[in-house]
């Protein structure tokens, strides 16, 4: 049995919130306005999700014989540090399609360069993170499996496969915390939801043996699509007009903190 | 049965659910805007169809499973009637024995060709754990162009944008389509902050010529390779959250598990207080996924919910933003969670917390609760 992990490099937010070194530009002229400007690498990291998707793989493989799970990314040179992970992590295989473009894919755009790729390469189950962080669609695996034409499920919180070849038994989170179980038959696509596992942190012998591997790297500029949405502009999120903040030091803010709560009569008589 | 506007419904063992109201009133909306015609469509299985003039309904019942039943509960013809004369629109009840369960690709096969005949500019689908899991490929097989967790829209010399956010919420995109149809999946809050408008709040546009219709039409049933089994329960929820006063809960910010007694202690500082947290904690392990609050776990609306080092992404807000008073505490004065916030606290958490546990005559209540 073969199986795909699709893994995106990304952004990390906390680092766009935090040390400022990122500028997100709009303008009109250009027709895709947003571009995050690239500081340095150490600004991006494996998607969080997707690192669950890869631990799940390796999971399936250690309890099923004669599977292989290779990874496959995205993007610009800089996505090899993913796919470097993936390998470290235990991967057998790692495939990057390069496309060096500033503007971020829309989902479509990514989910059809992947399905253009993917389509004879006759994979058992392809795996993916429920949603990217940085774009916040969660919409990549449900467009890679329609236009695959095979059935995907997400927001995985659970799978076993039933027999070697499938059908594979999944269960997925509903809003609530509820789940619905399905049984699939494969090929299929799941997306992987946060949480499934604990990702493993690779050994050092993984580590040595991963930077031997060859990544493989193919031009994708050819496969991207025309686009079926484009981003018109972006902004930053208008601060609340309801929000009052509290200043001070940290002791008269706890203070001011306090009697709000009293007032409000939250500590009790 | 053209229409410009397509909302498919979202029911649940208690009929229409809320999210899919607030898509009904968003559409209505969009409806005037475009000014074209909305239709509601209603995929199931449902019971009482046998009495209904819809060929080849099948009423058998469902076989036993060892799940319960993931069946549309009590959705019937009188509800559809509601939803018609509430929204003045007309409403498609999609019957067929195999949409008894929600499987995205039953729900595919069954939409895409009603949508391709009433060939609308709109498809609405509520954001839920469903929406978004069909919607995408809808989207494909009906060539369109998809746009998800929409939050409001703008027409602009013709032109529609829809806006959505990225990055934690922190920024904003306007998307404008380029194929034709839409698929969009639509945040609940979508409606604005009217709140809970009926269904029929704005339309005063709408079909002017007949009454508005209810219509059912058989799907047939097809091969399909995702068999539902049935429902799971959610995990246990902490008994305390329905009878707190206080909600505190911590985000990723909180930093390390051993920080996790810090919240616990600031907890204590109420009477009628819980602890809960973002999904982020629990999937680092800090906290059970009982106490998760949020899209996957639970929704909560106490009278205060304090938020600690919790960015505010949609999953968390659409848990929590109906609490009556938000205090927000994050390092970050661009956090999401501001937006939804009453009171809001710069600072780091590991100060600001140690200060609030040190103010005198706090010691009382947090030693008797804590």
């Amino acid at each position: 049995m073969r199986i795909l992990v699709c893994i995106k490099q990304i952004l990390a937010p906390e680092l766009v919130e935090l040390s400022g070194r990122h500028e997100i530009k709009a303008g009109d002229e250009d027709p895709c306005p947003l571009t995050m400007t690239p500081p340095d690498d150490d600004c991006y990291r494996l998607n969080p999700s997707d690192e669950y998707a890869v631990e799940e793989a390796l999971r399936i493989r250690e309890a099923v014989t004669d599977v292989t799970v290779d990874a496959l990314s995205l993007g610009p040179k800089r996505c090899r540090q993913v796919l470097l992970r993936a390998l470290e992590m235990g991967a057998n295989n790692a495939t990057l399609l390069h496309l060096d473009r500033p503007a971020p894919l829309t989902p479509f755009e990514t989910a059809s360069i992947l399905a253009s790729y993917l389509r004879d390469k006759d994979y058992d189950l392809i795996l993916t993170g429920v949603m990217a962080e940085d774009g916040m669609n969660g919409q990549t695996g449900q467009l890679v499996a329609e236009l695959l034409a095979i059935p995907c499920a997400t927001a995985v919180i659970s799978e076993r496969l039933l027999s070697p070849q499938g059908p594979i038994y999944v269960e997925r989170e509903e809003d609530g915390g509820e789940r619905t179980a399905y049984e699939i038959y494969l090929p299929a696509v799941l997306t992987i939801q946060s949480g499934i596992n604990r990702p493993r942190y690779p050994a050092l012998s993984h580590v040595l043996r991963a930077r031997k591997q060859e990544i493989a790297t193919l031009d994708a500029a050819s496969l991207l699509p025309a686009p079926r949405e484009r981003i018109a502009g972006v902004s930053r999120t208008e601060s609340s007009a309801t929000c009052t903040f509290i200043v001070g030091t940290p002791i008269e803010k706890a203070g001011q903190f306090l009697d709000f709560c009293r007032q409000k009569g939250f500590l009790g008589p | 049965m053209k229409s410009g506007i397509v909302v498919i419904a979202e029911i649940s063992a208690d009929g229409l659910t809320p999210s899919c109201r607030d898509v009904i009133y968003f559409a209505g909306r969009l409806a005037e805007s475009a000014s074209e015609d909305m239709l509601v469509l209603v995929p199931g299985h449902f019971p009482d169809t046998n009495q209904l003039p819809c060929r080849g309904a099948d009423a058998t019942k469902h076989e036993d499973h060892p799940f319960s039943k993931g069946g549309l509960g009590k959705f019937s013809y009188k509800d559809a009637e509601e939803i018609a004369s509430a929204a003045n629109c007309d409403v498609a009840v999609l019957v067929g024995d195999h949409l008894s369960a929600y499987s995205a690709e039953a729900w595919i096969a069954a939409l895409s060709p009603v949508c391709r005949e009433t060939n609308p500019r709109f498809i609405c689908i509520p954001h839920t754990s469903r929406g978004w899991d069909y919607g995408p490929g809808l989207a494909v097989r009906l060539g369109a162009s998809l746009i998800g967790a929409v939050e409001g829209f703008r027409l602009h010399a013709g032109n529609f944008f829809f806006k959505r956010s990225f990055l934690k919420g922190q920024w904003q995109m306007e998307v404008l389509p380029e194929m034709w149809p839409v698929v969009m999946t639509i945040l609940p809050e979508a409606k604005g902050k009217e709140g809970a408008a009926s269904l029929g709040a704005t339309r005063s546009a709408g079909k002017k010529d007949r009454p508005p219709r209810v219509s059912f039409l058989s799907i047939p049933t097809k091969d399909l390779r995702t068999k539902p089994l049935g429902r799971l329960p959610a995990p246990e929820t902490a008994y305390d959250f329905s009878e707190a006063e206080v909600i505190v809960a911590a985000g990723k910010g909180i930093g390390s598990a051993e920080n996790i007694d810090l919240i616990k202690r600031l907890a204590g500082v109420f009477p009628k207080s819980a602890v809960g947290c973002s999904r982020a904690v629990c999937d680092l392990g800090w906290m059970e996924h009982r106490r998760q609050i949020g899209m996957t776990g639970r929704t909560v609306a106490p009278p205060l919910y304090i938020a600690c080092g919790i960015s505010g992404a949609m999953p968390h807000l659409a848990g929590m933003r109906n609490s009556r008073c938000i205090i927000a505490v994050n390092r970050d004065k661009n956090a999401a969670i501001f937006q939804v916030a009453h009171l809001g606290i710069v600072d780091d958490l590991l100060t600001f917390i140690p200060a609030v546990l040190e103010q005198p005559g706090k010691k009382k209540q947090e030693s008797s609760n804590g």
